[in-house]
């Protein structure tokens, strides 16, 4: 890799999931959530290209496809999830919208 | 790379992709037709299936399928639970203004579930188990005017969303440390690689399938799914997942090198599990959240088979009788609460025995047999599985797994108990005749393998072994 060394790439990547993990058990809005996921699938990705191009694999390129189109087809069913959850409960907050328990 | 290799998993996606348009080109009235042609493709890819039954293990597609006795016996498992409950829908989903879609949804999901059982890829693993987990919050969340459904699937995507990001995340630690994705380059690469990032990698993909296998830590969809979801969908999502992901675990722990280490884990998650599951039931006054807790620990019996994997060439067998002998009791469980309307609280449940005399013995028969009281099929599930157990060296698992088997009698027993000793409390709305007849045959198929156990049994011990 010219220019970019590797472990700044693993850094970063590593930086951002645990940012997305934080996000995600953190915040109780919705759309935060969200955010929160596509940022740890995006970290993911990052790391797939860092360690196909370590490898000299384009494995880790196509992979990186596929992990966006699947965190998109996840983030697309959550946003469905969450325009249905605000019309019903009129709140985002996944907390408040918790009444089943035990 | 033979196409025909992949028929059964291509016919389904066609038959999906034909019910979305079917769908969104019928009016209402006709929209249940698509059960029909879900029912039809599922029919066609089981057939595919039984005709290219692989005779020795092999690969294919550049090794990413495994085709392999376990792969289609799991696949096979999958359509017919799918089968099942797609026969149950049409009756429930009638009155919801739009459900041809549901049933291309379902089609979805046990393709998910299929590229679990078969893939010999762990990128293959994640787009089987993000597939799988895409098509199920949908499903879940069906009855959009319905709150606790709406809550259910809320739970669900949340788990599964973090889950699925840790499995993503192992998955790509596998990646760096091996340079290759197939298991066959990843079993040769693991006995070198650097021991921390290796547990890291393995403990974030035992996550994400103990997500779909609704296994300890990630189990609590599973309760609220089983209560929150349209019943039809409780039925499918307590086993379907279940049945590809117990199957992608064991191939994914059978690459592991050999250590004291990893079957440990796995048995002592095997252990919480089944605990867990059964302590929440103990104190369940919802049928169906009860079913649910009952499906966690039944996932902590099939752990077990998992754990003794590679100590004992039955393991495998044994995983995959007892999770056909849990699916079939499971869904027909399902389908007499789905022909009930979905009834939940135990309350509602005081003397159906005597104003629905054949649906109460279904009921009760496909309890007994989760528990595995001995002519039926769940207990020569459960016998294998024990089996298999102590051969494998784990003995104090069975042990537990035992005391685990005789608590959960209790709360199996007190559903029976309120349904035969209560007094009907008012009438008994039912949903119509299909629900009726496909809760006849989800107890037909329960009855025809606990008569026939014997037979499937020699014949599954040839196909595998």
């Amino acid at each position: 890799m010219n220019g970019v060394p590797l472990d700044h790439a693993l850094v970063l990547a590593s930086i951002l999931f645990t940012l997305g993990l934080a996000g995600l058990m953190i915040r109780r809005n919705m759309v935060f959530v969200l955010m929160s996921l596509e940022i740890m699938l995006n970290a993911a990705g990052l790391a797939f290209i860092a360690g196909g191009t370590a490898w000299g694999q384009p494995e880790g390129q196509a992979m990186f496809l596929l992990v966006i189109t699947l965190a998109a087809a996840e983030a697309s069913v959550g946003l469905a999830l969450l325009i249905q959850l605000n019309q019903r409960f009129k709140t985002l907050d996944t907390d408040a919208v918790s009444r089943m328990r035990g | 790379m033979p196409l025909g290799d992949l028929a059964p998993e291509i016919i389904l996606l066609l038959g999906a992709v034909t019910i979305v348009l079917f769908s969104a080109f019928t009016p209402h009235a006709k929209q249940g037709w698509a059960a029909g042609l879900a029912l039809v493709t599922l029919g066609l890819s089981a057939g595919f299936i039984a005709l290219q039954w692989p005779t020795t293990p092999s690969t294919t597609f550049a090794g990413v399928w495994a085709l392999d006795a376990p792969a289609s016996l799991a696949k096979l498992l999958i359509l017919i639970s799918g089968a099942v409950a797609v026969s149950m829908s049409p009756d429930w989903m009638r009155s919801d203004r739009r459900h041809g879609e549901y049933y291309g949804l379902c089609l979805f999901s046990l393709l998910g579930a299929m590229m679990m059982a078969a893939a010999s890829d762990s990128m293959e693993l994640v787009v089987g188990v993000l597939l799988s987990s895409a098509a199920s919050y949908p499903l879940v969340a069906y009855h959009r005017g319905f709150a606790p459904s709406q809550e259910a699937a809320m739970k669900y995507f949340l788990i599964g969303a973090l889950t699925n990001a840790f499995l993503t995340l192992g998955v790509v630690l596998l990646f760096g440390l091996v340079g290759d994705t197939g298991y066959p380059a990843t079993r040769a690469a693991l006995d070198e690689a650097d021991h921390l990032a290796l547990s890291v990698a393995t403990g974030c993909v035992i996550l994400g399938l103990a997500f779909k296998l609704g296994a300890f830590p990630a189990h609590a969809w599973m309760p609220d799914v089983a209560q929150g979801a349209p019943a039809p969908v409780a039925g499918l999502l307590t086993v379907v997942p279940k049945l590809g992901a117990a199957v992608a675990l064991a191939r994914f722990v059978d690459l592991l090198p050999a250590s004291q280490l990893w079957p440990a884990v796995v048995s002592l998650i095997s252990v919480v599990t089944m605990t867990l599951g059964n302590l929440a039931a103990l104190r369940q006054t919802d049928v169906r959240r009860l079913l649910g807790w009952s499906s966690v620990s039944q996932s902590g019996y099939a752990l077990m088979a998992i754990a003794v994997l590679g100590r004992t060439p039955d393991a495998m067998m044994a995983l995959l009788a007892f999770l056909a002998a849990y699916a079939l009791a499971n869904l027909a469980a399902f389908a007499v609460i789905t022909h009930w309307r979905g009834r939940t609280t135990l309350d509602d449940y005081r003397g159906l025995a005597r104003v629905q005399p054949v649906a109460a013995t279904v009921l009760i028969v496909s309890m007994l047999s989760l528990v595995g009281i001995p002519p039926l099929v769940g207990f020569f599930g459960k016998f294998l599985l024990f089996e298999a157990t102590l051969e494998g060296g784990f003995a104090w698992l069975a042990v537990v797994a035992a005391i685990n088997t005789l608590v959960s009698l209790y709360y199996y027993l007190r559903v029976a108990a309120i349904m035969v000793f209560s007094s009907p409390a008012d009438e008994v709305h039912v949903l119509g005749r299909a629900s009726w007849l496909a809760m006849l045959a989800a107890a037909g198929l329960l009855l025809a393998a606990s008569l026939g156990v014997e037979g499937l049994l020699d014949m599954s011990l040839q196909l595998v072994t």
